[in-house]
């Protein structure tokens, strides 16, 4: 069913994607070269200015800006974004062994597993919490539990999820000591960020999921379905649902995305090695060209999410497929 | 013809038993204006293989009737009274996990616009093969779907094959009623209710349509209820006729007879309102004035703001539903000489 039409749709998506990358590394291009000094950074206040001068030169910070734009452009296109300033020279950074290249990339790529593990999780997670919540909301409205799910749906978008972190710690990993404060490698370490990450998006899911089955269950091909004898269970999970499913999805996309954006702060509270953490850590040491590196995988990341999203989009409406 | 049809509802009532019997049916709903009462005291039954027509203007209360039947209106707001048995199962009381069972296996309905009542994320085939995955549970999904596609061919949809994996934008309206009708008879039901079947429809597919549900009613010896504001369609395809007007019955009884000397001016209004090929250069008349709305009833008798034949006792009293000839009730003061004029 999947046609050429779909095919030339996906392509064009493609292009549009590549595009939108290169505009949004091209602003952290300009953007990080105004944050500071790299080389002040590294020598200290007490260094000369000819030797900072001269370390400037080694970072190639001295070339005509279309220089360094025109070797930041093809550095993306090859896969070598550069050399790192310091990583792992000066001092290993928090949680980072020694490594075995200075290539920007290749460093900012060890960390996605780690991101990749928690964003997963999270997003895991929070669809299975909210997905059933809303629909069981849905189909009992103005009830006890539907307003029990709206309350706590509203407080899972309001609620910071910095200080909610905070208080996760504080409760179950100082006061209870059930869970490790921070640190990666065992099941249980993913446990306290996704909590901490997944708040929101089950929140704003479990809203889309009712809100949109609401308005499914409203419509006249539910009462034609119920008037079938069809079971009220298999009435909400299939036939509702089917059409409820793009807002969901969409909201899941969107809230994935707030997760890419999320793990920059939560990975630093909880000591999570993944490549939120590195962004902060590049950004503190104004360690250019990993900060371009490490923000080119979080933005390839959103751009697959919205991707993938899209791709979903036309396995679940019928009328996408034929390009209308 | 009329003594034909006369005949044979006869023969069909002494030999069956009544499949549906609905007794004293009360639909009321909660709004915000207060609760109005949307259908009022209606009984009737139908017996196998019989077509009884339910006629009346928009807003007489016909699809909230068999809505009730089929437990598609929500309580709150609806309130419903009253008793319809299937066989010996009283639909409206007996408890849900009962009555579902039967809905859309024995008793089943079509709907007015099929292309709403249709789910559009799902395609036809699986929505008529889940009438098997639900109600005869053990049907693999590979038999479901031939059947499936051997119903579609029964209600005459081309190539069903090839369009058994289509969703229902990819199909016509009236090929949308086609699968509506497929489903509704897929477990051969005992009745069928068809609620407006073609209203939605252009004319010449109202036709085809009609044709079908006609054939499969002969097919199957299914009881049809047929659910129309067009008293022509009435007068060629149901043995017997209900003329509902505000909620309320105003006029039963054999369909030939009825249309050949109604028992009520409500009746007689609806009649003249039809275009006939006899009177072509005549002033087409219609009742004048306007249905009730359920917030403002008349007092008395019902129709009396648009009655011609009114009296002031009309506006007093309510006149009952009373037998004016056998098998035949009207719920007019002046049935008796309405009949003999
Ligand atoms: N949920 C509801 N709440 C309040 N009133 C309702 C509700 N559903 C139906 N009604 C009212 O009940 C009355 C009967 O409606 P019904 O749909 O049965 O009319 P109908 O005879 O089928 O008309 P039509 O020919 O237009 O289909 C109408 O006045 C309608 O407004
Ligand atoms: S009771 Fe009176 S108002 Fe009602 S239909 Fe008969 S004559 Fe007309
Ligand atoms: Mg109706």
């Amino acid at each position: 069913m999947i046609s050429a039409i779909t095919g030339g749709y996906f392509a064009r998506r493609l292009l549009t994607s590549i595009i939108m990358l290169v505009l949004v590394m091209s602003v952290v291009f300009f953007a990080d070269r105004q944050i500071g000094d790299p080389a002040r950074m590294v020598l200290g206040t007490t260094a000369t200015e000819d030797d900072v001068r001269e370390l400037r030169e080694r970072m190639g910070l001295e070339d005509p800006m279309w220089v360094q734009y025109q070797r930041f452009i093809v550095g993306m296109a090859s896969g070598d974004m550069g050399d790192t300033f310091r990583y792992g020279i000066s001092k290993p950074l928090n949680h980072g062994e020694i490594p075995d290249s200075r290539k920007t990339l290749p460093i900012a790529m060890d960390r996605l597993p780690p991101t990749l593990l928690l964003g997963g999780a999270t997003i895991l997670f929070s669809v299975i919490v909210a997905l059933p919540l809303g629909i069981y909301a849905a189909v009992r409205p103005r009830t006890f539990g539907d307003r029990m799910v709206n309350v706590l749906s509203l407080a899972g978008v309001s609620i910071v999820e910095y200080w909610f972190a905070l208080i996760l710690i504080l409760l179950f990993a100082v006061q209870l000591d059930w869970l490790p404060t921070s640190g990666y490698g065992t099941a249980a370490h993913v446990v306290l960020p996704a909590l901490a990450l997944s708040l929101r998006p089950i929140g704003r899911i479990t809203q889309i999921a009712r809100s949109s089955m609401l308005d499914e269950l409203a419509k006249p091909y539910i009462t034609a379905a119920r008037g079938r004898g069809i079971p009220l269970r298999k009435i909400a999970s299939v036939h509702a649902l089917k059409n409820a499913a793009i807002p969901i999805v969409t909201t899941i996309g969107d809230e994935t995305i707030n997760v890419v954006t999320g793990v920059i702060i939560i990975e630093t509270v909880f000591g999570w090695p993944g490549i939120g953490a590195l962004t902060v850590e590049a950004l503190a040491i104004r360690d250019v060209p990993l900060i371009e590196a490490t923000i080119f995988l979080l933005v390839l990341m959103v751009l697959a999410i919205n991707l993938i999203v899209d791709l979903i989009y036309t396995v679940l409406n019928p009328r996408v497929r034929f390009g209308a | 013809m009329a003594m034909a049809d006369i005949a044979r509802t006869a023969a069909v009532a002494e030999v069956a038993a009544p499949v549906l019997r609905v007794t004293d049916l009360q639909v009321a709903f909660q709004t915000p204006h207060g609760r109005v009462s949307a259908v009022n005291g209606v009984s009737y039954e139908i017996r196998p293989g019989e077509t009884v027509g339910i006629l009346g203007e928009s807003g007489s209360g016909k699809s909230v009737s068999v809505g009730a039947i089929m437990g598609l209106l929500d309580s709150p707001p609806a309130e419903i009274g009253g008793h319809v048995y299937f066989r010996d199962t009283d639909l409206l009381n007996a408890p849900p996990a009962e009555t579902r069972r039967i809905r859309g296996d024995r008793v089943s309905m079509v709907f007015q616009d099929a292309v709403t009542a249709l789910n559009p994320g799902l395609t036809v085939g699986y929505q008529i093969s889940e009438m098997y995955r639900v109600h005869r549970p053990g049907t693999s999904k590979r038999d479901a779907l031939n059947k499936a596609v051997a119903l579609m061919d029964q209600v005459k949809i081309p190539s069903a094959r090839q369009r058994v994996r289509s969703y229902p934008y990819e199909f016509s309206g009236g090929m949308s009623q086609r699968i509506m009708i497929a489903m509704a008879i897929a477990l051969a039901p005992d009745v069928l209710i068809a609620d407006e079947p073609t209203t939605a429809l252009d004319v010449t597919v109202q036709a085809q349509i009609m044709q079908l549900l006609t054939e499969l009613r002969e097919q199957t010896g299914m009881a049809l209820i047929l659910i129309t504001h067009d008293i022509g369609v009435v007068a060629e395809t149901a043995d017997r006729v209900m003329v509902m007007y505000g909620g309320r019955v105003m006029e039963s009884g054999p369909t030939a007879e009825v249309v050949a000397r109604p028992a009520h001016p409500y009746t007689i209004g609806l009649m003249n309102s039809v275009p006939r090929a006899e009177m072509k250069h005549e002033k087409l008349r219609t009742i004048e004035g306007a249905p009730p709305v359920l917030t403002a009833m008349p007092s008395g008798c019902p129709f009396h703001p648009r009655c011609a034949k009114r009296q002031p006792e009309c506006s007093r009293d309510r006149p009952s539903l009373q037998s004016v000839a056998l098998g035949r009730e009207s719920a007019c003061h002046f049935a008796a000489e309405v009949l003999g004029a």
